[in-house]
């Protein structure tokens, strides 16, 4: 398979254009695991997570012809993952299961079989870092497992640069907390 | 953060994702597209973000009828139940997993613990795994279930994915953490219908994992093979289950084509009792016959055990049909 040179750092543009499924299947092979596990960062369920990596690949597939390269492939597609789980979480649907308050002992033994997950299969330090609310388990997630850049993650979960230092800092801060926990509880 | 911290949570990272299977998901994104204009697509890979609530709503609905036949059930026997105080109750769920586990490789299951008592209301922390299977009409019907005793810890269900063609196969199992001790199932599918390929009950310093495809089964057994004269000198036995379906055609699959063991450790090829195979092996292989503490194991289910290191094959073959066989190789470190 040719490739087309002098294309920027992360992104390998097939001649055939037109071949769109061949491009849809290198995209998912070098960024699919990134896409998992972002929105497992974000939504702490599998099956969640992988509803939301087949609607970020569909919808990068249909709108391959219109990404113009203005920004790499990663970002774009991560700015895609990152906007769906926060669509879920605005979505009618989680609204109403938290406002009617449906099965609480439901959604309860449904986070607890995922901590279980995390702790079984991970193990407990990871599972402490996703214990972290949300706006400073993802940065610190992309930060210390991905190895992004505080500008990176700036750029796909769209706030300032000091803010991403902020969420940072804080977050280690709580996971210190939560670790002294643990030790003392051991 | 220092640096032994980070090197913990991206170690422990890397093992939560390692089982991530880009595969199927991709084949089920390709099965999307091309399913563009089919009214079906939105139906096996479900993402309509609608969607857990209407399986929420689902769910309380059939636990509640659950809950409600067994308690007909025992007052039209002329006895009550919730009589008493809370440890008491049955079908308390206690757990429940989505699982990715269906025949036709889409749909949802999930799998619920109940915590339960038997007749004689004598607490126990008997747990009863439900396994519900999405149905025609998108209702949720009972497809397995199975009673483990004196345990109260659901542990996570493992799926072992085959290739597309066949259908995955689920380790469903619990512990008792103070007497440390699990019970296991390993279930998949036989004609649309879901069986145990093998039940496992009381397995003492047991531990079950699922590493590349292959199950991992660690148990404590007696020196002298009898636990009440044992003194407590118990020795770590390691078990690899190689599982295997036989499709339409009498064609054999496994999920694994290289397999690494220590010296000393079993090996037994499992599945459905009801396709047997015969296996071919040379001399480092030795054929083995589980003792009575292996109880309710899969008659079919051949065991070997090792003694040399070195490099072997197995082959498998169907035993009642000319279909294709499967060859694994093992190494014996």
């Amino acid at each position: 398979m040719k490739v087309v040179k002098n294309i920027s750092t992360d992104d390998i543009w097939y001649e055939n254009k037109s071949d769109r499924e061949k491009q849809l299947e290198y995209l998912m092979l070098r960024f699919g695991k990134k896409v998992y596990q972002l929105a497992y960062y974000y939504l702490r369920d599998r099956q969640q997570a992988e509803d939301i990596y087949q609607e970020v690949f569909l919808r990068v597939y249909e709108n391959l012809d219109r990404f113009r390269q203005e920004s790499n492939y990663y970002t774009w597609i991560y700015r895609i993952t990152v906007n769906l789980c926060k669509d879920y979480f605005k979505s009618a649907a989680f609204r109403k299961i938290v406002s009617a308050g449906i099965s609480n002992d439901f959604s309860k033994s449904w986070r607890e079989s995922n901590k279980l997950f995390e702790e079984a299969e991970g193990g407990e330090v990871f599972s402490l870092v996703l214990d972290l609310p949300k706006k400073y388990r993802v940065p610190l997630c992309l930060h210390y497992i991905d190895d992004l850049s505080v500008s990176e993650i700036a750029n796909i979960l769209n706030i300032s640069e000091n803010n991403v230092k902020v969420r940072l800092y804080r977050g280690r801060e709580k996971l210190k907390t939560l670790l002294s926990g643990r030790n003392n509880n051991e | 953060m220092n640096d032994n911290l980070k090197e913990i949570i991206k170690d422990e990272s890397n093992r939560f994702f390692s089982d991530f299977n880009n595969h199927k998901l991709s084949n089920a994104v390709f099965y999307r597209i091309r399913n563009h204009n089919n009214e079906n697509r939105k139906k096996p890979v479900k993402s309509d973000i609608g969607f857990n609530y209407a399986v929420i709503s689902r769910i309380s609905v059939i636990l509640a009828s659950f809950v409600l036949l067994i308690a007909s059930a025992f007052l039209l026997s002329g006895k009550a139940i919730y009589k008493n105080d809370k440890d008491e109750m049955m079908g308390e769920p206690v757990s429940q997993q989505r699982i990715n586990f269906s025949d036709s490789g889409f749909e949802d299951s999930w799998i619920t613990f109940f915590k339960i008592n038997k007749p004689d209301n004598v607490p126990q922390n008997n747990l009863l795994a439900v396994l519900w299977e999405s149905g025609k009409n998108g209702d949720y019907q009972m497809a397995y279930s199975s009673m483990f005793e004196n345990s109260s810890k659901p542990e996570p269900v493992r799926i072992i994915d085959f290739n597309d063609e066949q259908p995955s196969i689920a380790v469903i199992s619990t512990k008792n953490p103070e007497k440390q001790y699990i019970h296991y199932r390993v279930i998949g599918y036989s004609d649309s219908r879901i069986i145990a390929f093998m039940e496992q009950d009381y397995v003492t310093g047991g531990e079950i994992s699922v590493i590349d495809g292959v199950i991992k089964e660690t148990r404590l057994l007696p020196e002298n093979g009898f636990y009440e004269n044992s003194g407590g000198h118990l020795h770590q036995v390691v078990t690899y289950y190689i599982p295997y379906q036989i499709n339409k055609s009498g064609d054999i699959f496994t999920t694994v084509q290289n397999l690494k063991i220590n010296k000393g450790d079993y090996i037994a090829v499992l599945g459905n009792e009801n396709t047997p195979v015969e296996t071919l092996n040379s001399n480092l292989l030795i054929d083995w016959e589980p003792e009575n503490e292996l109880n309710n194991y899969n008659m079919n289910t051949k065991y070997f055990r090792t003694e040399n290191s070195g490099e072997e094959e197995i082959y498998i073959r169907p035993l009642n049909n000319s279909g294709q066989g499967k060859k694994i190789s093992v190494l014996i470190q």
